[in-house]
């Protein structure tokens, strides 16, 4: 069985289940929404300083809901005793990670598609600075925290309490991550300074850290 | 190997005591902050040493997950536990250097957040040392501490250009400040007895550790034969 | 807070963190040497 066609089918899979019962988008997107409403109360932003604090404001959102669906990543396998059986299966276990890391990648994009407008909304939010940006920031930063987040969830499932556990072991970890994300936010949307470092600072992220992913997985999947 | 460990001790204890009078007796007075600038020389070592541990306990865990060893993890979580306690130190004596000369506690400053988010990243491995499932701790941590590690040099340079792209006061006198003689001298005294107490509390640690470890294998076996006989 | 004072906290701070993991330390020891005796004990 080769690498490519178990990822396809694991991956195929998971978001054939999940346009089932679209649980997970669900949940997060009614989270971010909460996130996003509350923290409209805690600041009642003018349009110029909407654009400010977006930046933060947006990853912060995302970075919750991408929890949610982190956390039930691995939820399924576990239950239906999925991952022994891969254990001892000769296919490749990076394989299912990549497929996990893409699922999630998926379900965190769409919540992210599905919120900018709620964002634009609330915000009176219009970007200074070009739109591609944007997208290219969202794009490494949501892989940047999916791929740590898929990986320490698959080692959170192993602790007593996995729900906690993975936050705790993500944040620190994605902090660079996500100063890169906000930061480059706000330039764009201000208009103010240049994203270029921070896209470049993503770029080498995602890559040492999918690089020590695939390393490592196998590890995890085998710890006992 | 217990006498040695001895001599150790006390050959630390007046090692700290020689560079401490160094440092509040003969390193000169600082022209512009005074007093409060001698902080430097138990601020900067303890930054130093913790920097240190949590290199062994990159070392430590690679060297886990290649070969296994039970000791190569006990030197990863005495490594780590060490090297918390010393940015502990660094975290407050920072501020306490800060408030007289600053009049704050805390600016984000590159070299403190820095030093947050190390502690951040540290204290998270106790924390999964601490929760994970029995046996599985070993491994799950020495991958921990090896994408804690993997992630320093990104951190420093991710604060560093936040910091560039949106300055703030600097804490403990900026980048381009040089050291007069009689100051480096106090400094590296200081500097080598800092890690002298480093390597004496992780050998410490480290031990405890491997009886640790023997007495739960013993009261596996124990389990095994079927409770107490 | 003047400068002086200062001085003198982050010492004492420093040095009370250190005797703090060396009680946490002495504990654990304490209590593995129990453990001990009770393993001996039993076999």
């Amino acid at each position: 069985m080769s690498s490519m066609s178990v990822t396809r089918a694991t991956l195929m899979k998971d978001l054939r289940m999940e346009w089932r019962s679209k649980d997970a988008i669900n949940s997060m997107l009614f989270f971010s929404l909460l996130v996003v409403v509350i923290f409209s109360f805690a600041f009642n932003p003018t349009a110029e300083e909407s654009r400010l604090i977006a930046g933060g404001l947006i990853w912060v959102a995302f970075l919750f809901a991408a929890v949610v669906a982190l956390n039930q990543t691995w939820a399924r396998e576990l239950r239906n005793q999925v991952l022994d059986a891969y254990r001892v299966s000769p296919a490749p276990p990076n394989a299912l990670f990549l497929a996990k890391a893409l699922g999630n990648f998926l379900f965190v994009a769409v919540l992210e598609v599905l919120m900018a407008p709620l964002f634009v909304v609330f915000y009176q939010l219009r970007s200074v600075g070009p739109l591609w940006q944007l997208v290219v920031v969202a794009l490494l930063g949501t892989w940047a925290l999916v791929v740590n987040g898929t990986f320490f969830a698959a080692m959170s499932i192993r602790t007593r309490n996995r729900e906690i556990m993975l936050p705790l072991i993500l944040f620190p970890i994605s902090i660079p991550a996500l100063l890169a994300m906000v930061d480059s936010t706000t330039g764009i949307l201000t208009g103010e300074f240049s994203p270029d470092f921070w896209i470049k600072l993503l770029l080498v992220y995602d890559v040492i850290f999918t690089a020590v992913c695939l390393l490592l997985f196998e590890s995890v999947l085998n710890a006992e | 190997m217990k006498s040695i460990s001895i001599a150790f001790i006390i050959f630390t204890l007046a090692l700290l005591s020689f560079s401490t009078y160094q440092a509040l007796v003969v390193a000169p007075t600082e022209a512009t902050m005074g007093e409060v600038q001698r902080i430097f020389y138990y601020h900067v070592p303890s930054a130093w040493v913790a920097g240190l541990c949590f290199f062994v306990n990159f070392l430590a865990s690679i060297t886990y997950l290649i070969n296994r060893k039970p000791n190569a993890d006990a030197m990863a979580a005495a490594s780590a536990e060490v090297g918390v306690v010393f940015c502990t130190i660094v975290l407050i004596t920072g501020p306490i250097w800060a408030r007289p000369v600053w009049g704050i506690w805390w600016t984000w400053d590159a070299r403190l957040t820095t030093t947050l988010v190390l502690w951040l990243i540290y204290v998270s491995y106790l924390v999964l040392r601490r929760f994970a499932a029995g046996s599985q701790t070993q491994v799950l941590s020495a991958v921990l501490g090896i994408f804690g590690f993997v992630d320093v040099p990104i951190v420093y340079m991710s604060i560093r250009w936040f910091r560039t792209q949106h300055p703030s006061p600097v804490m403990g006198g900026g980048e381009s400040s040089g050291l007069a003689p009689a100051m480096l001298q106090a400094f590296l005294w200081n500097l080598l007895a800092f890690t002298c107490l480093g390597v004496a509390f992780v050998m410490a640690r480290y031990h405890l550790q491997k009886v640790e470890n023997q007495v739960e294998s013993e009261h596996a076996q124990l389990a095994l034969q079927g409770g107490t006989r | 807070m003047t400068g002086a004072v200062a001085l003198k906290v982050a010492y004492v701070v420093t040095w009370v963190v250190q005797l703090l993991y060396l009680r946490y330390l002495l504990g654990r020891y304490r209590r593995v040497r129990g453990e001990i005796k009770d393993l001996k004990r039993s076999s």
